[in-house]
């Protein structure tokens, strides 16, 4: 952590350096370059908005919450690791710049305007960082208080969404002539629910709807909020809240952030906070706030991050693996969690019963759902948005490796009986989470490199071939291309074991066999 | 540079603190106080007795022209005087003993002239006016001095924040800075002829500005302050000295051409030389350019210390014996054995 400095300071850019070739042009803005920092002329108005965001990052952490944590690695060449204790604790020290998860993952959800949760005990800056972000998007720090929804067990509909004018309700003939008094946070690009888990239920279904569908509804009267960056605080996420959280709202949450603990040698921060009485909300400058059209503006440039084949192809192979359950049905189709759940039937009993494969390797044996359409879609937005921060135009593996653990955090549910806990070294996956999914992921990329994938995908390349389409394809060759699907099959069916990342390949070809099913028999209509 | 030109004395009995910079320190003690407490933090040598000098001699008349021009903003802009003063002072670039006395000349002679461009933008102008005359008093080629004066004449004509800064970069380029000439000649074309004026230092004017731009941009040697009636072949800069003399050329240098500009080695360390009527400035750089062209292809010929150029011819005798030759399309360099400077041979 840098030592203390001048609340207005902001890093000065470019704050992730890249090697550019050396030129010998001169800038004449370059005049305005001195020991003022923070000086916003011409040259500088124009800011890319990532360097921006990374500006904001290095703010916060060197000024507005403590977070001196680097959970977030990366490694630009040969990094140096420590193992200490009987539990092999391991330090890495990360040879590139690496980020607090709990304050970059924040502001890369106020980037793509998504709902992130904050978990951790009381005072450890969920609230603080929430306010923060508030003030990134140009709101008074008055203004982000009084917008932020305190979840209490009293809340009700009215006192979250507003209130039918009390005169209107008296004298109204018909619905349309009550008007609705709605609540200013309604309105706000950024919002902020504190204690999300107090939310008594029946109100948690009203927040449900301005959170899912981004409008709020009373009398019949609508108010359509704005996009909005969402900021949930939680104390404890499992459970420990006044209410039980609705599942539909948890699955509404994209991204999961958990505050580190405060670490005891920054006490001298805290020690200089008291004496200068300064909140760091108040002083935020003025060159790390977003305007309205930049956060669109960065939104979408957030969406135009590439995500490469090869890497959305190992998201595929990943995300593959889980919803399989082979005792859940007896159609192929219905061989999946979601069957057992809706059957009300325990999954890890039906997993249990699955035996002859190897539950290490079975990743899907892990876990009680599979993933979701939704979690598929925020991990490909926040794997893009972690890419932009970096200021790549392309998302690279790491970046992948990095945010999975955050957005899967509620969206994949672990089996805490499964063998793969027992394993020795495991059993401290029970409890972190984070590490857990990330080494989920490590371990299906490295099945997924063992079967050399990259090189020798047969059914990618099977895909490939129908995605050219089928104009001009002739019935032989149709023939050709279904006999080709048979016979991996048929391969498949002889010498493997059926785990869940065949189980979507094997779906594939048989929906690539149902299409030329009906284009051969359309060709043999026509002819 | 060693001229002193502050008039503060931060010892001496000092009169209070008075008028609307004293009614906001009042008002906002607490806040005020805990800036400087942060700042200390980070300068911990930061000066009391330095910082309430600065507050009374610069700062002071300056909150008070903002008070008298817009009330309403005296509050905003005292801020940024505040922070900025601090921060200066932290870095030893505000207060005595400073390294830069030219930037407190520009608190105390060019601010006050901007106080309606101020208002609107006060960081922008304050920091943007601060960072140039810092930026000019590290280069020895440029004459911050000539920079304020110019900027100060043309204060009344400028009618926002982004002509002030296009008017900084050209003038800047006009009192020294040559390695900014192709930028500032683009910048031309979005300033008026009377800014031009004053920027290019000219007293009277025969040509309209853009004739005179565009003769700059196809002569650097062209000066339109002086203009020349009557071109001869002549030495018409020397860049470069001794390191021990406050030059960059630990031995002497020889000079290779790279484009339109050149490039100096001592053997040593290797350096880009920019240079025109208005300048020259060095930068340091890595390698050497490949062997392009002869002095000759562009018309130069030196014979013992003869140099010539279409009609023109001239002796030079301390060109006699030459150590290396580049040229470009209007200037020649030469370089001796005996001599840590480069002299640019030009016709104008």
């Amino acid at each position: 952590m840098p030592k203390p400095q001048e609340y207005q300071h902001v890093s000065a850019a470019p704050t992730l350096p890249k090697t550019t070739p050396t030129t010998t042009a001169f800038d004449v803005a370059d005049l305005y370059k001195g020991p003022v920092t923070n000086v916003e002329t011409a040259a500088t108005i124009g800011v890319p908005l990532d360097e921006k965001l990374r500006q904001a990052y290095f703010w916060i952490i060197n000024y507005g919450v403590i977070s001196p944590h680097y959970d977030i690695e990366y490694n630009d060449g040969a990094s140096q690791t420590f193992t200490f204790g009987d539990s092999k604790a391991q330090l890495r020290l990360p040879s590139g710049q690496s980020y607090s998860s709990f304050v970059l993952v924040p502001l890369l959800n106020f980037a793509v305007r998504k709902r992130c949760l904050l978990v951790g005990g009381p005072g450890r800056g969920k609230t603080a960082s929430a306010i923060l972000m508030g003030v990134l998007a140009g709101y008074s720090v008055k203004e982000v208080r009084r917008g932020m929804q305190h979840g209490q067990p009293q809340m009700t509909i009215s006192d979250l969404l507003g209130n039918p004018l009390p005169a209107d309700l008296v004298n109204a003939q018909k619905m349309q002539d009550i008007r609705i008094s709605w609540r200013q946070w309604l309105s706000m690009r950024v919002k902020v629910i504190d204690e999300y888990n107090r939310i008594p239920t029946r109100t948690q279904s009203a927040l449900l709807t301005v959170m899912g569908d981004n409008y709020a509804e009373i009398l019949d009267h609508i108010y359509e909020c704005p996009d909005a960056a969402w900021y949930l605080t939680a104390n404890d996420d499992a459970g420990g809240g006044t209410y039980q959280v609705i599942e539909a709202l948890r699955d509404r949450i994209d991204v999961v952030v958990k505050a580190l603990h405060f670490n005891t040698r920054f006490i001298s921060e805290l020690l200089q906070r008291i004496e200068t009485g300064v909140d760091p909300a108040d002083v935020v400058p003025e060159q790390i706030i977003f305007t309205t059209d930049e956060i669109e503006r960065m939104t979408k440039e957030v969406l135009t991050v590439k995500l490469p084949n090869g890497l959305r192809r190992r998201l595929e192979f990943f995300a593959s693996q889980f919803e399989f359950c082979e005792m859940a049905g007896e159609q192929i189709e219905y061989k999946t969690k979601d069957t057992s759940r809706l059957a009300a039937v325990d999954v890890h009993s039906l997993l249990a019963q699955d035996t002859g494969k190897d539950k290490q390797r079975d990743l899907g044996a892990q876990t009680k759902n599979g993933l979701s359409v939704r979690a598929m879609m925020t991990t490909m937005v926040f794997a893009k948005a972690l890419a932009y921060f970096r200021g790549n135009g392309e998302v690279e593996f790491e970046d992948l490796r990095q945010i999975v653990p955050f957005v899967l955090h509620e969206k994949l549910l672990p089996d805490l009986d499964a063998p793969f806990f027992d394993a020795p070294g495991n059993s401290v996956l029970r409890v972190d989470r984070i590490s857990w999914i990330r080494k989920l992921f490590d371990l299906s990329c490295a099945e997924y490199d063992r079967q050399n994938l990259d090189n020798d995908d047969q059914v990618g390349q099977i895909e490939d071939e129908f995605d050219n389409g089928l104009e001009g394809v002739n019935e032989q060759e149709v023939r050709q291309r279904m006999i080709k699907i048979e016979r991996l099959l048929t391969g498949w069916s002889k010498d493997r074991k059926l785990y869940g990342y065949m189980f979507d390949d094997l779906l594939k070809l048989k929906y690539l066999h149902q299409r030329y099913t009906n284009y051969l028999h359309w060709l043999t209509t026509k002819s | 540079m060693n001229t002193t030109i502050s008039a503060l004395h931060p010892v001496e009995a000092a009169k209070p603190i008075s008028g609307a910079l004293a009614r906001l320190l009042e008002q906002n003690r607490t806040r005020y106080n805990a800036r400087v407490g942060q700042t200390k933090k980070h300068f911990p040598r930061l000066d009391d007795a330095k910082v309430a000098a600065v507050l009374r001699e610069l700062v002071q008349p300056l909150v008070e022209l903002v008070d008298q021009y817009a009330a309403d903003k005296t509050g905003s802009v005292t801020d940024v005087y505040f922070d900025l003063a601090l921060e200066l002072c932290g870095r030893g670039i505000l207060g005595d003993s400073t390294r830069y006395p030219f930037i407190e000349f520009a608190w105390q002679t060019l601010l006050p002239s901007l106080t309606p461009l101020i208002v609107t933008a006060p960081r922008t102008i304050i920091g943007s006016i601060t960072n140039a005359v810092y930026t000019l008093s590290c280069e020895p080629s440029a004459n911050p001095m000539y920079w304020l004066t110019r900027l100060r004449q043309a204060a009344p004509l400028l009618s926002d924040v982004s002509t002030l800064l296009k008017m900084g970069q050209v003038t800047a380029w006009q009192t020294g800075m040559a390695h900014y000439r192709q930028p500032a000649l683009t910048l031309c074309q979005s300033l008026s002829p009377a800014l031009l004026k004053i920027a290019f230092g000219m007293s009277t004017q025969q040509l309209t500005m853009e004739q005179i731009v565009a003769i700059m941009a196809a002569n650097p040697w062209y000066q339109p302050a002086v203009p020349d009636a009557y071109p001869q072949l002549r030495i018409v800069k020397c860049a470069g000295a001794f390191r021990g003399f406050g030059g960059v050329f630990m031995a002497p240098p020889t000079v290779y051409a790279s484009g339109d500009t050149f490039v100096a080695s001592d053997g040593t360390s290797t350096w880009l030389l920019h240079a025109d009527a208005f300048g020259a400035t060095f930068h340091r750089t890595q390698g050497m350019p490949r062997a392009e062209s002869t002095a000759s292809a562009f018309g130069f010929k030196v014979i013992t210390g003869k140099v010539s150029k279409n009609q023109f011819t001239v002796d030079f005798p301390e060109l006699e014996t030459v150590s290396s030759i580049a040229a470009n399309a209007t200037t020649l360099a030469v370089t001796t054995p005996w001599s840590h400077t480069i002299s640019l041979i030009s016709v104008c």
